[in-house]
């Protein structure tokens, strides 16, 4: 008896304490919700916040040092690069540099990679120019099994009527791809549900054979649009042409255009406009262009069997045209590859549902959306329901037999994505707004009516594209939509004439209620035509590189050199520098070399420690670099200007970065001095 | 536990054991580490000092030894190397305990050999921190007067915290320097407390089988072998 009192006391001390603690956990508790509603209610006040901008702002915030859960690929059009946001903090990640050097990512000023990249993107049509800009429209993230996968991102040139392919391990351009026998290309772009293909389609229609003049009076019997199908390399992500193929196209201007997935897999759908083949002339006598364009009620979505078509290739019946294999109409009619659908009226949008039956079609000219049923095209081909051939031989299916339903969602629809729920989401450019409708039964998951208008929301202002969030894959997941508008006139700040675009986050509340905007990010950088989002942990990216990678090729560069290897050689007249960077020196930090040498600098910056990039820029000389840990960087000009330069590293690296510099020594040829 | 306590040749030779375990498993794990940290490094620096080389964290992408090296020079101090004696560490972890096992199964009545094995095991821990506060003074105080800072010199000490303009650098022992400690202990306490043990239990023999010689002062057995 006498050793239990100290247990029981023990005991009794232990529950003492705990009770103790719980009240003071209450207590502060209790106080702290006090003050902070308190706090909130007075900050609110004082900024003007009215309780739906309150819920907003908790819906939006992403706390210091917390991460967004979704990641958006926004292309920026004219300014030909990519760029990379969190949802919903609509935070920029980065500009991803594609088309147009950018000297930040040391892409295009002298570095090997970018330099390669750019220069190997140039369209092989002779006489070309080097293109430095492009216009970035449509991006295509890869997938696997109908889902995006994280690996890479593809985007098209819409002005050049090139593919650039962006690794998402490092979030850089590895390959820019002119395809040939296509000018430009607007919305044709795609990856199909195994990332077998990116697709991509001509907008405006060229003179066949490429490179070739034709008058507008020949425009029918010269002018050719055609639909690429290029093979993506499962390892690098790169293109490759010598296992693509091109379906020849007629002369209608192809658009927006998606792949077919589950029930349509194997299939791809291409909307287009001016059918009436018209060529403007306003000035000549004739009708201004877009009058022509848009006379017709119905123009016409291509169906095509891209499975088919490369089995049609592999039999040896294309032929090859600037070394792709082209297929041509004719044959495309003969082995069944390609149908037309009427859609109405100079669409934008053709867009394929989560299940792969339903093809949206945003009507542009005509306030409805038209919904197609992939099995009833089917019946149709089997049946040849055809209507007419048009005028290049081209069986036309009867549009009511394909036609699943149609609903009046507003003026100007443009382009659709879906929520998991059986809801189609389609912007309204001329209404200035975002419509949500029904599908068809069989998808729909909340009892509601099929082929029905939901919703209306407006957005500010004349709404181009709109993405939700994994909307375009097999598993949308109905969190966020993205409006991507192209005027923002009043909302926000002024800076003058140029405005930046809105983008407006839209919550779709799991799919089911009503779609609430809550907030405008301003874009000032370029302008956002299409986007995707992905869920941010699909992503993989690298930290560093591994020691001596070569940026470009992704492999070890055969050029890198470890701290204690670096040199200098001279060749005849040319100096080639073998250098190293890490925190706070160049080795070497002297480079010598006479007026007119081919200088040849390779450089590695051999850290392996997260963020410690350098940058190499050499004065007067056009070079800037950026150094990522663990990359190596070659450069190769001719020094054909004499005098004394500094190079330096031009990130901010460390807490000596501008004592990180160097002496580029150019000695001037024969006796004259520099400035004679 | 009697057995083992009542006869001194087997307590010291269970104690040469597992002293020598111990001390063998010193050599695979750190004995010492050091942690920078600073706010740019949010998985934080780490050394870790074995008895023979030096090692990071493993936990990032970077080296942590070159980074702190990195960080160093910008005061001026020398670069982290092995010094000479972390050269002898496993050749004299090696020696002892083959000294140890040869003194117990071979020469075990020897006591001064016990008494020098003994001192063995304590020279080192003792001596690895009188060797690294060697060290960290040296490393103090032998700063590059060209560096770009100048902090002045100073003693990073061998346990706790020693602050640098905002780095602070928390030191500490780890596994391996509390199992030389342990190993000493066991080799010194376990013979000892043995022998006090047995010689207990002997008086207390004694004084029973012979309780009226009470003045003899003589001890049981002559000597303590």
């Amino acid at each position: 008896m006498k050793q239990r009192f100290p247990i029981t006391g023990l005991l009794a001390l232990v529950a003492i304490l705990l009770a103790l603690a719980a009240s003071v956990g209450c207590a502060g508790g209790e106080k702290q919700t006090t003050a902070g509603g308190g706090e909130l209610d007075a900050i609110a006040k004082a900024r003007g916040l009215t309780p739906e901008d309150q819920k907003h702002a908790l819906e939006q915030f992403v706390p210091p040092g917390k991460r967004d859960d979704y990641v958006m690929f926004a292309s920026d059009g004219q300014g030909g690069q990519m760029l990379v946001l969190g949802v919903p903090s609509m935070r920029i990640l980065k500009s991803i540099a594609v088309f147009a050097p950018e000297p930040w990512q040391g892409y295009g000023y002298g570095a090997d990679a970018g330099d390669t990249i750019l220069k190997n993107g140039n369209p092989t049509v002779p006489g070309n120019v080097d293109l430095t800009w492009g216009d970035t429209h449509h991006p295509a993230l890869s997938e696997t099994n109908g889902d995006y996968d994280g690996r890479f991102l593809y985007i098209n040139d819409r002005a050049n009527g090139r593919v650039g392919m962006v690794d998402l391990r490092d979030f850089t351009t590895k390959q820019i791809v002119a395809v040939p026998n296509i000018s430009t290309s607007h919305g044709g772009m795609f990856v199909t549900p195994n990332s077998d293909y990116v697709h991509v389609s001509a907008t405006y229609p060229m003179p066949w054979p490429p490179g070739t003049y034709a008058d507008l009076k020949d425009y029918q019997a010269k002018f050719r649009s055609a639909s690429a199908w290029l093979k993506i390399d499962q390892t690098t992500g790169k293109l490759d042409l010598s296992q693509s193929f091109e379906i020849e196209l007629p002369p209608y201007n192809q658009d927006l255009a998606d792949a077919g997935k589950l029930v349509s897999d194997g299939w791809g759908f291409i909307g287009s406009y001016n059918t009436e083949m018209a060529t403007g002339g306003d000035a000549e006598g004739g009708q201004p262009f877009e009058a022509g364009m848009s006379k017709n009620n119905f123009d016409y979505l291509h169906v095509i069997n891209w499975k088919k078509a490369a089995d049609v290739v592999k039999a040896g019946k294309a032929t090859m045209m600037n070394g792709i294999p082209v297929i041509s109409m004719k044959t495309a009619v003969d082995e069944g590859l390609l149908y037309l659908v009427p859609e109405p009226k100079s669409p934008h949008g053709a867009d394929v549902d989560p299940s792969g039956r339903y093809i949206v079609v945003g009507g542009k000219l005509d306030p409805h959306v038209t919904i197609f049923d992939f099995n009833k095209i089917q019946t149709a081909i089997q049946n040849k329901d055809y209507e007419k051939d048009d005028a290049f031989g081209i069986h036309v299916l009867k549009f009511d037999s394909v036609v699943a339903g149609q609903v009046e969602v507003g003026a100007g629809p443009l382009h659709t994505q879906f929520d998991s729920q059986g809801h189609g989401y389609t912007s309204l450019f001329l209404a200035s707004a975002v419509a949500k409708f029904t599908l068809g039964e069989d998808v729909i998951k909340t009892g509601e009516k099929p082929f029905t208008l939901v919703q209306t929301i407006p957005v500010n202002y004349n709404i181009g594209h709109l993405a939700t969030t994994e909307g375009d894959t097999e598993h949308p997941t109905d969190e966020y939509l993205v409006a991507l508008d192209k005027w923002s006139i009043d909302r926000f700040q002024p800076i003058g004439p140029l405005h930046p675009q809105d983008l407006q986050l839209i919550n779709l509340v799991g799919g089911k209620g009503p779609m609430d905007l809550i907030s405008d990010t301003p874009i000032g950088i370029g302008e956002p035509h299409y986007a995707q989002i992905m869920k941010a942990s699909r992503l993989k990216p690298l930290a560093v590189y591994a020691p001596g990678t070569n940026p470009g090729t992704m492999q070890p560069d055969p050029n890198a050199v470890k701290f204690g290897e670096e040199k200098t050689v001279r060749n005849g007249n040319t100096v080639e520098v073998w250098m190293t960077a890490q925190r706070s020196h160049f080795t070497p930090d002297i480079i010598r070399v006479k007026q007119g040498d081919d200088v040849k600098i390779h450089v590695t910056n051999i850290e392996q420690t997260e963020d410690a990039t350098h940058g190499f820029g050499i004065s007067d000389y056009n070079i800037n670099a950026s150094l990522e840990p663990g990359s190596t960087n070659n450069f190769e000009f001719t020094a054909d200007k004499a005098g004394s330069f500094n190079f330096y590293c031009t990130e901010f690296c460390s807490a000596l970065h501008l004592e990180m510099a160097g002496w580029l020594l150019v000695e001037p040829a024969g006796a004259g001095t520099v400035g004679q | 536990m009697k057995n083992l306590f009542g006869k001194p040749e087997r307590s010291w030779l269970a104690a040469a054991v597992i002293a020598s375990v111990l001390l063998a498993g010193a050599m695979f794990v750190p004995l010492w580490k050091m942690q920078l940290v600073a706010p740019q490094y949010p998985k934080g620096l780490v050394m870790h000092a074995y008895g023979y080389k030096f090692e990071g964290s493993g936990k990032s992408t970077y080296d942590d030894i070159r980074e702190i090296n990195g960080l160093n020079h910008y005061i001026g101090m020398k670069k982290i190397v092995t010094v000479n004696e972390m050269k002898l560490f496993i050749p004299g972890v090696v020696a002892l305990i083959a000294g140890t096992l040869a003194v117990s199964f071979v020469a075990w009545k020897r006591r001064w050999l016990q008494a020098l094995i003994t001192l063995g095991f304590w020279v080192m821990p003792l001596f690895f921190v009188a060797d690294l506060q060697y060290w960290l003074y040296n490393y103090g105080h032998t700063m590059d007067p060209e560096a770009p800072l100048n902090t002045g010199s100073f003693t990073p000490k061998v346990f706790g915290t020693t602050k640098v303009w905002n780095f602070h650098s928390e030191t500490g022992f780890e596994t391996g320097f509390y199992l030389m400690v342990a190993a000493a202990l066991v080799i010194t306490v376990v013979p000892l407390s043995a022998r006090w043990y047995q010689s207990r239990r002997e008086r207390r023999a004694a004084a029973s089988a012979r309780p009226a010689a009470g003045q003899l002062a003589t001890r049981p057995g002559g000597t303590l072998a």
